[in-house]
């Protein structure tokens, strides 16, 4: 057999369970998908997935890719893995450019769950937000990079290495985490928090300042982070850093955080930075000279000392002496001439953000009607969240240019070079996709609708009916064939109509005149995934469910045990169905649908026994009555038309007749069952039944002509 | 409408300013802390050495334009313990070697008031240590504002020498000083201007008196320009020449640098507080 395609669930909920990453160049989409984690290329073909089997089947929290090793860091619970991309060097793969599968490499656990991640912007330490929030950083790592003596030279299976290296704990837990491109600050928000928090590393300063004498009570390498409020009116329910280009160099271009806010007003936040002078005199001129100190006038010394001194500590937040915090500036190692030549270096300094711009949809998008309008209540919720992100055309311009530029040079370095590359990379070599079947031809599986519930065993056993549902059953509603599935959807076991193209119904659905009238005939559960969607009824219930494990669920048709009855059945069938909708139209046969199953329920009760129950099931379909009260099934179509000619011709009568037209062509489905068996299980002392599954059931062939009775057998595992 | 805040984000609020007093306050106290203890030790490392003892530095002044004024002058913590200045004027034919006379220092009261105040800052730190509990918003702004005044002011001091007149350079003590003296006619003066070590030289000239000049007595400055004039008993001058040489002293340069770093620390705690008495009034902040 080969292996056709494999499905990947739907992303888990919420914005921190997926990302995107590089590595080197390329980039890769890394998401969480249940407890499994799915990793796809730039083109969306899938490379990889980790499955959740091997971290117990815990539903992923969280996702983080770095970026520039396309390291992925994700969370089950309070526990993060990491893994690192290995280079596939022999291996045919499908993939053209990214031949690598990701391994794990480290593991560590935290005191609570996890909700955020983010890397560092080099991928060496990784900052998790849960009850607090903390910095972690891989030792060996950290060390190669620094470039000091590797303390574990002599082992190199010590890979596991993940220590704690700063911790905060905030007065609420973190809600949202982000990191700036370049990797100086990183800003926090919690649940209905006013304040942002940027934070900043304010051991730059510290070290470079008190570099000759390390004071006593500080470690080497001692970390520690400042924070700033950048207060909003009301809750922030969102921010995204714009993005800089990884050819840009540091410091160049500030940093600027886009908030999103309940008031519906988005807000820009630029970081400060002023020119390098500013930490000696802490006032704002480029040029600090000392034209100021010969000037005779006293007054004007007075005036021009108090602009100095004070410009810097002005209490409103526009215009402050902060400014970015760098690296490495030692003050009394350099005089004053040495400070102007390295005027792209700035001073240490704390941190400041003013706003540079705020975009108010109600007075600045003219075109768009205004949001509030749209809400009908004084209700804060109904008024969507007003999100603005970020285009980032400069930076993607900006980082094209140098790749285009970076390639050129490359191209003009290799000319220069001599001819001595084989040409081994020219024989292009043809891998061909060996399609499985007919499937492969129409894309494959996907997916038409889902259902979901809030209860957890719900859905978790299905069995589906063997038998199709002709498409006549739902009349002008559809022309494909449905199916019908039995699921618990948590306090019932229920039958289920899976309809594959259920356009015409929920577009009537979607219309609120009718759709009441619509929706007392079929009860849809489902959600819609696609263009052309399909749909899923609910159909009547079965049974309570009695204990909380399902065994085996599983339908097969009356037929396979009892032969003799079928067409006696059938052909009652058909006389009761041609006397209850005598109107239907010429094409179709004259009997409704119906056909006669058995259903089986194993289930695990609490003291480790084994119950069987079995149903039969007879499911028929029967033609829908609109207007209760003013008509019998056995009125003709054209009588109520002439009935209902009386009333006035509105638009919402004509579609409410074209509704009922629709309505009348289609048939319900419905169920009778009957319990027939239901009894323990004869099992040995102490034997406990673990799995279930029919062993013997629809073989098509022999159910047309059975030779003999299939014996209906279940094969136990205990 | 929207403004009108959730009980949600009010709590999140309250919650945040508690931790802010609890934990933030001490947090940034401690860093203000170590960077005025690294101060004050720079002003003490300039006069006693590691083991104690005493420690000076020399800095040579000069212009690179003119080589009429050069000095070395040791700098011993807050006193000039050694001037050893050369002055090679226009008026006279030798060069004048000038020293300071024996046992003499002359103290530079700027740097003194600079460390007094860095003290005094400090010892406002050290009455809230890390056990105290702040109520409120406003204590917590009464400190940064008492720490920040002395801040400030030893900041001004290094930034701004004192602004003498003429006839009150000529009569400091500095004059009496140098052996061999300085002539009459020389005025030296030494202060600090920001991180640098300054030395002036102005050379005068005798007015005659019958000449019908504009007499204008010059009034205080730090630097007297060319052609300001004065009186001393009843003698009349005008200055001719100035010269200043300065060199920069090292680690006045990094107590600057610390102020403003700490002066900073202060106005971002405020900040930090005030940002929540601008929420709708509340009253505890």
């Amino acid at each position: 057999m080969n292996l056709h395609q494999v499905l990947t669930g739907a992303v888990n909920p919420g914005d921190s369970c997926f990302s995107v990453g590089n590595i080197g160049d390329e980039p890769f989409t890394a998401y969480a998908s249940g407890c499994d984690i799915v990793i796809l290329a730039s083109d969306f073909e899938r490379l990889q997935i980790i499955p959740g089997a091997k971290h117990g089947n815990i539903q992923v929290g969280c996702v983080d890719c770095s970026m520039h090793q396309g390291k992925i860091a994700a969370s089950y619970g309070n526990i993060i893995c990491i893994f690192e991309p290995i280079a596939l060097l022999n291996q045919k793969t499908k993939h053209s450019t990214l031949n690598y599968q990701w391994q794990k490499s480290g593991q560590f656990a935290l005191e609570s769950v996890v909700h955020n991640l983010a890397w560092d912007p080099q991928g060496i330490r990784l900052l998790t937000g849960s009850s607090s929030l903390q910095l972690w950083s891989n030792g060996n790592l950290e060390a190669n990079i620094s470039e000091e003596e590797a303390a574990d030279e002599t082992d190199p299976s010590k890979v596991s290495d993940w220590r704690c290296i700063w911790e905060s704990k905030t007065a609420s837990p973190i809600h949202l985490l982000k990191v700036s491109p370049d990797g100086e600050f990183f800003a926090t928000v919690g649940k209905d928090d006013c304040l942002v928090k940027v934070w900043y590393n304010s051991s730059s300063w510290q070290s470079a300042v008190m570099a000759p004498v390390i004071p006593v009570d500080k470690k080497e390498g001692d970390i520690d982070f400042s924070f700033i409020y950048l207060a909003h009116p009301r809750a922030v329910t969102g921010f995204s850093w714009r993005k800089t280009s990884k050819y840009m160099p540091r410091g160049l271009t500030c940093n600027v955080l886009l908030t999103c806010c309940k008031d519906n007003v988005c807000r820009l936040w630029a970081e400060t930075l002023l020119p390098s002078d500013t930490l000696i005199s802490g006032d704002g001129h480029t040029q600090w000279s000392e034209s100021v100190w010969t000037a005779n006038n006293l007054k004007r010394n007075i005036s021009n000392r108090e602009k100095l001194n004070f410009r810097s500590f002005r209490i409103g937040r526009r215009r402050s002496s902060g400014l970015v915090a760098h690296s490495g500036y030692l003050p009394h190692q350099q005089d004053a001439h040495e400070v102007h030549r390295n005027s792209p270096l700035h001073a240490n300094s704390l941190c400041h953000f003013h706003i540079a711009a705020s975009i108010n949809p109600a007075t600045d998008i003219p075109l768009l009607p205004s949001i509030t309008s749209l809400s009908l209540s004084e209700h804060e919720e109904t008024n969507g969240p007003f999100v603005v992100h970020w285009l980032n055309n400069k930076e993607l311009h900006f980082t094209l240019s140098m790749e285009v530029f970076l390639q050129q040079l490359r191209r003009n370095l290799e000319q220069q070079s001599p001819e001595s590359v084989a040409d081994d990379g020219q024989m292009a070599s043809k891998s061909d996709d060996d399609p499985v079947g007919p499937l492969s031809y129409s894309g494959g599986v996907s997916e038409l609708a889902r259902i979901n519930s809030l209860h957890v065993s719900a859905f978790s056993n299905v069995a589906w009916l063997p038998t199709l549902i002709p498409s006549y059953c739902l009349g002008a509603y559809c022309n494909s064939p449905s199916a019908c599935f039995v699921a618990s959807d948590g306090h019932y076991l229920r039958l289920y109509q899976a309809v594959i193209d259920a356009k015409k119904i929920l577009s009537e659905l979607s219309n609120p005149e009718i759709a009441k009238f619509v929706g007392e005939v079929f009860n849809i559960v489902s959600q819609q995934s696609t263009a052309r969607p399909g749909c899923i009824i609910e159909l009547d219930a079965i049974t309570e469910l009695y204990g909380k494990e399902t065994q085996l669920l599983h339908v097969f048709k009356e037929d396979f045990i009892l032969v003799n009855q079928p067409k006696k059945m059938q052909q009652k069938e058909g006389q009761t169905s041609n006397e209850t909708s005598p109107q239907q139209e010429a094409e179709e046969p004259h009997d409704g649908f119906s056909e006669k199953f058995f259903l089986v329920v194993i289930e695990h009760k609490q003291n480790n026994r084994s119950v069987l129950h079995m149903w039969h099931l007879h499911l028929k379909s029967d033609s829908i009555s609109v207007d209760h009260a003013t008509e019998t099934p056995l009125l003709s179509p054209e009588e109520q038309n002439g009935f209902a000619s009386e009333k006035l011709h509105s638009p919402f009568f004509k579609k409410y007749q074209a509704c009922k037209a629709n309505l009348q062509s289609a048939s319900r489905l419905a169920l009778s069952s009957k319990r027939v068996y239901s009894q323990e299980l004869a099992l040995p002392e102490g034997v406990e039944i673990t799995r279930v599954t029919p062993s013997a059931g629809h073989l098509s062939s022999s159910s047309v002509h059975p030779a003999c009775l299939a014996p209906y057998l279940l094969a136990t595992w205990g | 409408m929207a403004a009108v805040a959730s009980e949600a984000e009010r709590a999140v609020l309250e919650e945040e300013f508690k931790w802010l007093l609890r934990e933030e306050v001490h947090a940034v106290l401690k860093q203000l802390k170590d960077v005025l203890k690294e101060a004050s030790r720079r002003f003490t490392l300039s006069a006693t050495g590691p083991e104690g003892q005493t420690r000076q530095e020399n800095f040579k002044l000069g212009s690179s334009a003119t080589d009429q004024v050069k000095g070395v002058l040791t700098l011993q913590g807050d006193a000039l313990a050694q001037a050893d200045i050369n002055l090679r004027l226009p008026k006279h034919n030798q060069v004048l070697h000038c020293t300071f006379r024996e046992d003499k220092q002359w103290k530079l009261q700027q740097i003194q008031d600079a460390r007094n105040h860095v003290g005094q800052a400090l010892y406002l730190l050290n009455s809230r240590d890390q056990t105290y509990q702040f109520k409120s918003g406003a204590e917590v702004t009464k400190l940064m504002d008492a720490v920040m005044l002395q801040l400030t002011r030893a900041r001004n001091r290094l930034t701004t020498p004192a602004a003498m007149t003429l006839p009150e350079v000529a009569s400091s003590s500095l004059m009496k000083m140098f052996t061999p003296p300085l002539p009459g006619d020389v005025f030296a003066n030494f202060y600090i201007n920001l991180s640098k070590l300054c030395l002036i030289v102005y050379q005068l000239h005798l007015l005659q008196p019958n000449l019908n000049k504009n007499f204008k007595p010059a009034g205080s400055s730090v630097l007297h320009n060319p052609g300001s004039m004065f009186e001393i008993n009843n003698q009349k001058f005008e200055v001719s020449h100035v010269h200043k040489v300065e060199c920069v002293v090292p680690w006045l340069n990094d107590t600057l640098v610390f102020f403003t770093i700490a002066l900073q620390l202060c106005q971002q705690l405020k900040d930090k507080i005030s940002v929540f008495s601008s929420y709708w009034n509340f009253k505890p902040y």
